[in-house]
């Protein structure tokens, strides 16, 4: 099976060109074109899901060397356990993705130019397979540009929408400032290589030899260059602006896929390029990925468009998984190999984790907009009795990203927490006690996710609709449905077999730290069923469930014996003598405003309370309560760093005089700079 | 299966006494032990009024609150150190289990539409994310001074080596423990159990709107609750007579000093609530979070002074 | 035999973990009287151990120390204090400078300062009183922590006493205590200075109406 690998590959890559290609050949039936480009776009994914799993499944590694040559680009390609994994996760959420935009892009037909959405979307998810598998620097800054450009036209495809232009403004400058800065890591490398040959196999031999100063910069850009990407803060501000004005499917694989190319960027360089790697840069790691994980979540908690609320919770659960990249890397830098191997895993099991739960969150946000026209939570509600498919595949979504027992989020915390608690055996005392308060901090944001998600859920979808828009929705066409079925039932899978994962991911630590500890970490219990264990515990999620769903039966049976004539009588809620209604419920943003008093230091929330009067000071007309929380990063980081770059324009732009003749003593100034120093 | 048929029947039991002892040291008679088991029998027979905002959410969570419950006693050393589930999950399973029970009390108070269950819910969930960190860390505290985080083996081997409880850092560990079970059962100084104004309550305010068979199910997992982090409390912290296996004898001894520790501890409740009044709900971070500090305290000095 | 001495140990270190988490409390109670009953508790642990490391080591002048140390600062200080409280009718609330929740984290943030330093320490000795030296340290930062970040006058006199407390401890835990002249000659230090601190906080209150040394900025002119 193996050596057709390479095959399906190609084929899948072939298969998104030609939909992108017939997505722009149908002129006349937007429907069918759409229709057809997306299901080339599905077929694609399940021809790159298959040569991926081959590729895990056997450990081996693949190479596609491409005899074309374009002065020094080779095109080279370079499919192992890594990339495949990787691979793996891209094509799973791209193929759901793509079912699912099957019916989303019902609402632009007609409307708007759905050639483009299904000629961009492909090249999208095409571009992104081939990043996770360049061997080459430069093929690599091209299709990560490539990525980069197209996500761009994705974002800005509701391009009506002001807020919509300024987002995609901001996301492809910052993408373009993190390209930047990887083209440099890049050219350091590439240095001290020696050769004109810009390989990823060269970078991987030179990481021995550089001098311990390239070798620190080269981490600060890469993790300047892919963090932008990852949206770790303090350089997350595109994430929240971007996602949510783009269409939902799009988000979907963004959010879901798109900021986890980034990590394998990090795998790549801190596992291949730059080993052996000090402890202290581990140190950092961990340390940004706790800060954006409590930072992203406080923001979260906030907010009251569900598509940013998505969109910080992402930024959130990026930084754990850093933080369990930063544990590997710690732990690899004491050699303590099995550990980096435990916490890697961790890492890499929340990566999956996450791309499911948040397209399927995206896909109900999506579900939600299709069906009410609005993303503001605060209008929203009642809407689990109107959109009776979506709400429980919400709600498992919330649950898992809270990760609550037994579903797929539990599992990966719980493997993280195994690994914190491993750190007593690293050396230093400092790294063990920043670990521990790391670990305190994924409690912190445990708990915050979890209010963030009732708060989602509850005011969405329970109680009594608020607005006409909640009132009159109603359920969306069943392509979209099933697809985010599909996804749920992954959560509750992935949740309950864990075992299955492990085995799936040991391939991919084996080959980057040379260690296999899948045989220790799995075991089998009094039901000769797998568990996962680990030196301090056993944990049998399978065995829990059935023991709840035994329970559950009991307390129902017998609950029916004693009193088999149950009966429920329904009444309204009491709302103190008055009738209920929707202005009387509980709204998303009083729902966490304890949290904004608690940590009013972080958010210096403005309150502005207007009364309009009428006829005399007596009468009130209207009184309007406007609550805001200062943006604290645009203010005193990206605004300082904007008003100097502006600056610096400002002051050199008496350079472009605008005359010809001094542009032509520019040119003769360099001319004669240039034959001089040659000349030496 | 003993375990859970004696969390489930002590439960009420402990809440009477609780009720009893606080009553008599306010100079009354108090209900009687046994009322809340009357309580619940009268409940159980009731039917249920159910709000017509709400749906199945409020109808399907008292089962699976009652069910989470139920399974984390089956997790928990009760009387023997020896829990035949040992495999099935650790101490990170039994808080996460916890929050499962949290998390769909409080989706059910935003279900009924109404403002008091919306403000009961967003308290309890301020009070459970501040008191989780604190938890998380004095729990680790005492998994890794016991090398596991597996309860049954916590319980064993800290009941066998004695000189490992003397560490000052379970020392710290058990405070930070003892005021996170304040805060998550609900008892002064953070919430006032008995209250009848809304405005005041956290836990009661997810509550409210049930009724007949469902209220019975809440009411007695949130006793449930307050038992078991007890007996968490208790095996851990003071393991002394705990059976080591399953010999009847052994059995009887362990039951007969569970009953004596776990009144004494229940008494403690009682004079800490008698003592002190219930502090300002946004002073309740300040309180959970010098929980936190003793118990970061308290594995940093488990790691310097190893 | 070396378990007494481990159980022995350990009874100490518990000790100076409660008056460690005493001070703590001292920070961070935000009522006058809370801060006074704190500081009563912990001297009366730091009598207790002590006595305990007397009984244990059998050095006799400890226990002069010791019996000095319950009369003087478990009883007469805090007594003094309640009364000067009393009678000039001080507010029951605690100023200080910084909010409640920066100041648990500078306190958090010294204790692991005093962990860290002493760690080389205490790696070279055996498992006996570890956690002692550390928690000296600690009280002894916690208290100049306390005269800083206060407002009031009294709270300045508890600081004061704090770092005596923890710098007493240190040189019991670490060698049996300094020899008696020493300790005599500190013990009087300390219950003169808490007398003539007390009469002057009775006179500022008398003179200006409030004890918070921000207006004793005033005199400067």
């Amino acid at each position: 099976m193996v050596e057709h690998a390479p095959h399906l590959f190609i084929i899948s890559i072939i298969l998104y060109a030609a939909g992108s290609l017939f997505a722009l050949c149908f002129y006349g039936w937007q429907r069918a074109g759409n229709f057809i480009s997306l299901v080339f776009a599905a077929i694609a994914s399940c021809f790159s899901m298959v040569a991926s799993a081959v590729v895990l499944s056997s450990g081996a590694t693949i190479r596609l060397d491409f005899p074309l040559y374009h002065a020094i680009i080779k095109y080279n390609f370079l499919i192992d356990p890594v990339s495949a994994y990787f691979a793996l996760v891209i094509s799973v959420i791209g193929f759901v993705a793509s079912i699912y935009s099957i019916g989303y892009t019902r609402l632009y037909v007609n409307k708007r130019d759905t050639r483009f959405l299904g000629f961009t979307y492909n090249l999208f998810l095409a571009s992104m397979l081939l990043v996770v598998t360049a061997n080459n620097a430069i093929v690599f800054m091209i299709v990560w540009e490539l990525m980069a450009i197209v996500s761009f036209f994705l974002v800005i495809f509701e391009h009506d929408n002001p807020a919509n232009m300024k987002a995609g403004f901001m996301y492809i400058i910052m993408a373009h400032v993190g390209a930047a800065f990887l083209a440099i890591a890049f050219f350091i490398m590439f240095a001290h290589v020696g050769t004109w040959d810009f390989g990823f196999d060269e970078f991987r031999k030179v990481g021995g030899r550089m001098p311990m100063i390239y070798k620190n910069v080269v981490f600060f850009l890469v993790i300047v260059g892919f963090g932008i990407k990852a949206g770790i803060f303090p350089l997350h501000l595109w994430l929240p602006m971007a996602h949510p004005a783009a269409p939902s499917n799009v988000s979907m694989v963004m959010s879901g896929v798109m900021i986890k190319t980034a990590i394998y960027g990090f795998i790549r360089f801190y596992f291949e390029f730059l080993t052996p790697c000090p402890p202290w840069w581990g140190v950092v790691v961990l340390i940004i990925g706790a800060s954006s994980a409590i930072l992203g979540i406080l923001y979260a908690l906030t907010e009251r468009d569900i598509k940013t609320l998505l969109a910080y919770s992402s930024i959130e659960n990026n930084g754990i998984i850093i933080i369990g990249v930063g544990l590997s890397m710690i732990f690899k830098s004491y050699n303590l190999m099995a550990l980096s191997s435990l916490a890697m895993m961790a890492g890499l099991y929340h990566l999956i984790n996450h791309a499911v739960f948040k397209s399927l969150l995206f896909g109900c946000a999506g579900n939600i907009y299709y069906a009410t026209h609005t993303r503001n939570i605060e209008e929203l509600g009642g809407l689990i009795k109107r959109l009776q498919v979506t709400a429980p595949l919400f709600l498992v979504a919330a649950l898992s990203i809270s990760a609550i027992p037994p579903l797929n989020g539990f599992m990966s915390e719980w493997f993280l927490f195994q690994s914190i608690l491993n750190s007593f055996q690293i050396p230093s005392v400092i790294i063990k006690i920043i670990t521990l308060v790391c670990g305190a901090i994924i409690a912190l944001t445990g708990a915050l996710v979890a209010t963030c998600f009732i708060k989602a859920f509850g005011i969405s979808f329970l109680a009594m609709p608020r607005s006409d828009h909640a009132k009159h929705a109603k359920e969306v066409p069943a392509v979209m449905y099933v697809s985010m079925g599909l996804l749920a039932g992954l959560c509750v899978f992935m949740g309950i077999f864990p075992a299955k994962i492990i085995m799936t991911l040991n391939p991919v630590c084996a080959h980057v730290l040379g260690i296999n500890i899948g045989k220790s970490l799995v075991a089998y219990d009094w039901m000769q069923t797998k568990i996962v264990e680990t030196n301090f515990t056993a944990l049998s999620p399978k065995s829990a469930t059935v023991l709840g769903l035994i329970i559950l039966a009991a307390t129902l049976g017998a609950l029916t014996l004693m009193r088999p004539r149950f009966v429920k009588k329904v009444y309204e809620t009491w709302t103190c003598g008055m009738s209920p209604q929707p202005r009387l419920e509980y709204t998303a943003t009083a729902f966490t405003r304890p949290f904004k008093t608690i940590f009013s230091n972080l958010y210096r929330p403005q309150l502005e309370v207007r009364t309009e009067y009428s006829v005399l000071n007596y009468f009130v007309r209207s009184i309007t309560y406007i609550s805001g929380v200062t943006p604290l990063f645009e203010n005193y980081f990206y605004g300082p760093v904007a008003r100097f770059v502006l600056g610096i324009s400002t002051g050199v732009k008496w350079v472009h005089t605008g005359s010809i003749h001094i542009y032509l003593t520019y040119i003769f100034i360099t001319l004669i700079i240039l034959i001089l120093f040659v000349g030496k | 299966m003993l375990q859970m048929l004696i969390i489930l029947g002590f439960s009420p039991l402990v809440k009477g006494f609780i009720n009893k002892i606080e009553a008599r040291l306010q100079c009354r008679r108090g209900a009687s032990i046994f009322q809340p088991y009357y309580n619940l029998a009268k409940l159980l027979r009731k039917d249920a009024v159910v709000s017509e905002t709400s749906s199945w959410i409020f109808r399907a969570t008292p089962y699976v609150v009652f069910t989470s419950i139920l399974i984390i006693s089956l997790l928990v050393p009760v009387l023997s150190a020896q829990v035949p589930l040992n495999f099935t999950g650790d101490v990170i399973l039994i808080v996460y289990l916890f929050a499962l029970a949290r998390f769909f009390l409080v989706l059910t108070s935003l279900d009924t539409g109404s403002a008091f269950g919306g403000m009961g819910g967003s308290r309890e969930m301020m009070v459970s994310a501040m008191a989780e960190p604190a938890m998380m860390l004095s729990l680790f505290t005492v998994a890794l001074t016991s090398d596991s985080t597996n309860l049954s083996n916590i319980t064993n081997t800290l009941a066998h080596n004695s000189i490992l409880l003397l560490n000052p850092s379970l020392f710290l560990a058990f405070m930070a423990f003892a005021i996170v079970l304040i805060a998550e059962t609900g008892r002064i100084p953070v919430d006032n159990p008995f209250t009848h104004l809304e405005l005041t309550m956290i836990h009661e305010g997810m509550m409210l709107e049930f009724s007949g068979r469902y209220l019975a199910l809440v009411e007695w997992a949130s006793s449930m609750k307050l038992l078991l982090l007890m007996t968490i409390l208790v095996n851990i912290f003071t393991p002394w007579g705990i059976a080591g296996g399953l010999s009847v004898c052994g059995l009887l001894i362990a039951c007969a000093l569970y009953v004596v520790k776990i009144g004494f501890f229940a008494f403690l409740i009682v004079v800490v609530e008698m003592s002190f009044a219930k502090i300002r709900l946004f002073r309740i971070p300040n309180l959970l979070g010098t929980a936190f500090i003793l118990s970061l305290l308290a594995i940093i000095s488990l790691y310097v002074v190893r | 035999m070396t378990e007494q001495i481990i159980v022995n140990s350990r009874a100490i270190d518990i000790l100076a973990v409660l008056m460690l988490v005493t001070t703590i409390i001292l920070i961070g109670t935000g009522r006058l009287r809370t801060c006074i009953w704190a500081y009563a508790c912990r001297s009366f642990m730091l009598t207790l151990s002590s006595g305990l490391i007397a009984y244990f080591s059998g050095i006799h002048h400890i226990y002069i120390t010791t019996g000095i140390s319950l009369v003087l600062k478990v009883v007469v200080i805090p007594g003094f204090l309640f009364y000067i409280v009393n009678k000039i009718n001080l507010k029951t609330e605690v100023e200080s400078h910084i909010n409640y929740t920066l100041s648990l984290i500078l306190a958090c943030g010294i204790i692991l300062i005093a962990y860290y330093s002493t760690q080389h320490i205490t790696q070279f000795e055996n498992i006996f009183m570890r956690h002692c030296l550390p928690i000296a340290l600690a009280i002894t930062l916690l208290g100049f922590f306390v005269m800083i970040s206060r407002k009031q006058a009294i709270t300045h006199i508890l600081g004061l006493i704090t770092m005596e407390d923890g710098m007493f401890f240190a040189a019991l835990s670490t060698s049996y205590g300094m020899p008696l002249i020493v300790e005599l000659g500190l013990f009087f230090d300390i219950l003169v200075s808490v007398i003539i601190m007390g009469i002057y906080v009775y006179r500022i209150k008398k003179s200006f109406d409030t004890i918070d040394t921000e207006f004793l900025r005033e005199l400067k002119e």
